[in-house]
């Protein structure tokens, strides 16, 4: 659920960011980063992730792939658009809850 | 949305490369077409022809190949389809299981076949792990010399 505080008018031209740790093992790898994938692909929202000087698209599990993120980096989450403060809570929970992963 | 046909030699192999896709992206229709009818090892055309028209549904098909020969049946596959049936298949020539991957997990967006196939090709620069890029360590490994043979006689 989006706090009620975050959500602007729609399409505000204002990024949301958060920045989060990974925590599952594996890192970001193929069946995380499948798993962020759609979860970006639910919400109106151009989604990044940075990591360090490397961005990604949240759609793209290419994108995601190679940002070769691990356990214990920092990532960054940047959205834009309608929805963007539901996608970035979405994006944080799943990466703070591991992928559903150990 | 799009759909994949994974045309490998071996049932098995083309059944593990489903298998692994559905993992990933269950929502997505993939047909496997691996080995010949009588279960050995090869590529039947017939076999790839049932695979497409098992996805008439999709959004168009991508078909992925393992090796050799599984082109040149996929392409006999095709030569029966009619124009508009031929329309909307990519045959792939990116690398089997980094392709299927990342296109499943795109094609589970319902993006447009283009984009589909545009992903599986960019298999081709899929990190494998954390070893990718070996260090320059020399190898510690140094050759015993073995005695020389005795002269014979």
């Amino acid at each position: 659920m989006a706090e009620p505080d975050g959500s602007g008018p729609a399409g505000q031209a204002r990024p949301v960011e958060a920045t989060v740790v990974l925590r599952n093992q594996a890192g970001l790898h193929a069946r995380s980063g499948a798993a962020l994938v759609k979860t970006a692909a639910r919400f109106d929202a151009r989604v990044t992730l940075q990591l360090k000087a490397q961005s990604a698209n949240a759609r793209s599990l290419m994108d995601l792939l190679r940002l070769g993120a691990r356990q214990g980096d920092g990532i960054q989450i940047t959205a834009t658009g309608p929805d963007a403060t539901a996608a970035v809570e979405a994006i944080a929970a799943l990466m703070e809850h591991g992928f559903g992963e150990e | 949305m799009v759909g994949l046909v994974i045309v490998c030699h071996s049932a098995r192999l083309a059944a593990g490369v489903v298998e692994l896709v559905a993992q990933l992206a269950p929502e997505v229709p993939v047909r496997a077409a691996g080995g010949l009818p009588d279960g050995s090892l090869g590529t039947s055309a017939d076999t790839v022809q049932r695979a497409i028209a098992d996805l008439d549904n999709a959004d168009g098909v991508l078909i992925l190949l393992d090796l050799g020969s599984a082109a040149m049946s996929t392409e006999i596959a095709l030569d029966g389809l009619s124009h508009d049936q031929r329309a909307r298949i990519v045959v792939s020539d990116a690398p089997l299981v980094e392709g299927a991957v990342l296109a499943a997990v795109q094609a589970s967006l319902d993006l447009p076949l283009a984009e589909v196939a545009a992903a599986a090709q960019d298999g081709r620069r899929f990190p494998k792990g954390t070893t990718a890029m070996p260090g320059r360590r020399t190898a510690s490994r140094r050759a015993i010399d073995a005695p020389e043979a005795p002269p014979e006689g």
